[in-house]
């Protein structure tokens, strides 16, 4: 990763032609070849950029940077602030844990943590309805129908979410009496008030201590 | 660089260079294919910095040379080529392909951005098996390999090789897969390799079958069946002492039908979600039967007896149904011998040997563990 902080002009011809007037400016080379021109706000996108594969050519007037299609990006350097390059090494990507997926999975294989004093039940995972699943459907010790809706963060969306559930399963002479179960890492006030007036209860769930007990399967070692 | 090559050879080739092409690749030129033409030989290579693979196929040469083809691309237009010879050519910057009226120009990348592919030192010790035996020692072993990242030391497959013979295991914590068998062979050395790397050998020696000749590094492995090679690095990090977890000795012994029970399991575990733990299988072990109960209250019941001798008191023991099947889908003999201790203790699946026949298994070994219900 190569980085300038330069006083520079960028003009762009290709598919468009732009030019960005002289001032100071962040020019960033990537260890792929990609380069981009920042300026100092905005985190998203750069004011200029091209994708490798390219070719940067630097010389006196400053860098010119071409790719296969005939785009062109000019840079007149007049002045440079600072130029670095750091090795940044292999990048291990982006990860993004699937918390809820996984809390659904916990939930299900210990209902009972959900309401200790209920004696919950699984019924099934992702009980099909005809305007979309419910994430558990469990029955309570007296054999009551409860559907749960799990939520990272449980927010309005997910009480109405839940709320269409409960209309639905109640046509269902099977199930019905259904009551609803909302849980979530953290449940915001709004969203409790409007659970409360519509006789959901809101359960928060504490993701640790349920990997916990999920690790309380027996294991070689 | 200037070639002809047959079709079918061709798509084959730049087909399985693709396996090992980078996905996600940080680096452009790793989702490149590798081509270079020296010597009549057109040899193909390709990495995702984990695996890299390299094969070279007969080519009627006219012009030596390399390029950099954009891996998905090539393995595309080559297999929609149609039968026929394929001319191909380097001309500036394109890779010009002519395969009877069909023609093609594919910009190619810059050579010099691919990084040098790693290569095993010819002085390093090596091992060669027949390709059959390579293949059921990975099946055997490779599944009880862990799929999750969080501990990469499980997702790998240990190899012990020593000149007398080579052991491979395998654990996800809930079970152990051991297989063993013996040679005679200059190596030596331990190592922790991607199940990834040993799964795609395992392709290769079972379409071209052969020898499958393995080559240990400190740093390195490498894998070479037929023309083809595979270069894995290494999982860091220490494999767990799977020796001290398998029992010695058992309290009861269970001699069944394999297959039978296996299609048993199979069936019984369809009324829970087979893959959880949540979910498990019940056996109920008698003098002479096993009953294979699985579900709950809600969702029904399944229940299926099947003959079975056991030595030993009776024990009601739970499994995870799938980590259950892939133990006796592991095994090739026609019984299999279940070794028990206690409900809460681990069981190991054996074949049953039989006397008077070949010894299809090796010497192999599978522990699960139960689980609580």
């Amino acid at each position: 990763m190569r980085l300038v902080i330069a006083h520079c002009a960028v003009t762009y011809e290709g598919r468009l032609s732009a030019h960005l007037p002289p001032a100071r400016r962040l020019l960033m080379v990537k260890a792929d070849g990609c380069v981009a021109v920042h300026a100092d706000g905005g985190a998203y996108k750069p004011l200029n950029w091209m994708n490798a594969p390219n070719t940067l050519e630097e010389h006196d007037a400053g860098w010119t940077v071409r790719n296969a299609k005939g785009e062109v990006l000019d840079i007149a350097i007049d002045e440079v602030l600072l130029d670095v390059s750091e090795d940044l090494g292999e990048d291990p990507g982006l990860s993004k844990d699937g918390v809820e997926a996984h809390l659904q999975e916990l939930l299900a294989a210990h209902p009972e943590a959900l309401a200790p004093a209920e004696g919950l039940r699984l019924v099934r995972r992702e009980y099909p309805t005809d305007i979309g699943p419910v994430d558990l459907l469990c029955r309570d010790a007296d054999g009551e129908t409860v559907a749960v809706e799990i939520k990272r963060r449980g927010e309005i969306d997910g009480v109405e979410q839940l709320t269409r559930y409960l209309e639905r399963l109640g046509r269902d002479p099977l199930l019905a009496p259904v009551r609803g179960i909302l849980a979530a890492q953290r449940i915001k006030p709004q969203a409790r008030v409007l659970a409360g007036e519509r006789g959901i209860a809101c359960v928060e769930v504490d993701y640790d201590a349920l990997r916990g007990r999920a690790s309380d399967d027996l294991t070689l070692f | 660089m200037k070639f002809r090559a047959e079709r079918g050879e061709f798509a084959d080739a730049a087909s399985w260079s693709l396996r090992t092409v980078g996905a996600r690749a940080t680096l452009p030129a790793l989702s490149g294919v590798h081509l270079e033409v020296a010597e009549d030989r057109l040899t193909l290579a390709s990495t995702d910095l984990e695996v890299s693979s390299e094969l070279s196929i007969p080519v009627q040469a006219e012009r030596d040379g390399k390029a950099l083809v954009p891996g998905r691309l090539l393995g595309d237009v080559v297999r929609s080529l149609p039968p026929a010879a394929v001319h191909a050519e380097i001309i500036d910057d394109r890779l010009h392909l002519e395969c009877g009226r069909a023609k093609f120009d594919l910009r190619t990348m810059p050579t010099e951005d691919y990084p040098p592919l790693p290569e095993p030192d010819p002085e390093a010790g090596a091992a060669v098996m027949k390709a059959p035996t390579f293949s059921s020692l990975v099946a055997q072993v490779a599944r009880a390999a862990s799929g999750d990242d969080a501990r990469p030391v499980l997702t790998g497959v240990h190899l012990e090789a020593s000149p007398a013979g080579l052991i491979a295991a395998a654990t996800d914590s809930y079970r152990l897969a051991v297989r063993s068998l013996s040679w005679e062979e200059e190596i030596e050395g331990t190592v922790l390799l991607p199940r990834r790397a040993l799964d795609e050998a395992r392709r290769v020696a079972d379409s071209l079958g052969g020898e499958v000749r393995l080559v240990l590094e400190d740093h390195q492995v490498t894998l070479f069946v037929g023309d083809r090679r595979l270069t894995t690095r290494l999982i860091e990090g220490r494999f767990p002492d799977f020796r001290q977890l398998v029992p010695t000795g058992w309290d009861r012994r269970l001699n069944v039908e394999r297959v039978a029970l296996a299609e048993v399991v199979r069936r019984v575990a369809v009324v829970g979600e087979a893959n959880t733990a949540s979910t498990p299988v019940t056996l109920e072990l008698t003098e002479d039967a096993v009953r294979v109960t699985a579900g709950s209250g809600e969702v029904g019941e399944a229940d299926e007896t099947l003959p079975g001798v056991l030595e030993g008191e009776p024990l009601q023991i739970s499994f995870n149904p799938r980590y259950l099947s892939d133990g006796l889908d592991a095994v090739a003999s026609d019984e299999v011998h279940l070794e028990f201790r206690d409900e809460l203790k681990p069981a190991v699946v054996r074949p049953a040997p039989v006397e008077g026949e070949e010894d299809l298994d090796g010497d192999f070994l599978y522990l699960l563990m139960p689980v609580r219900v």
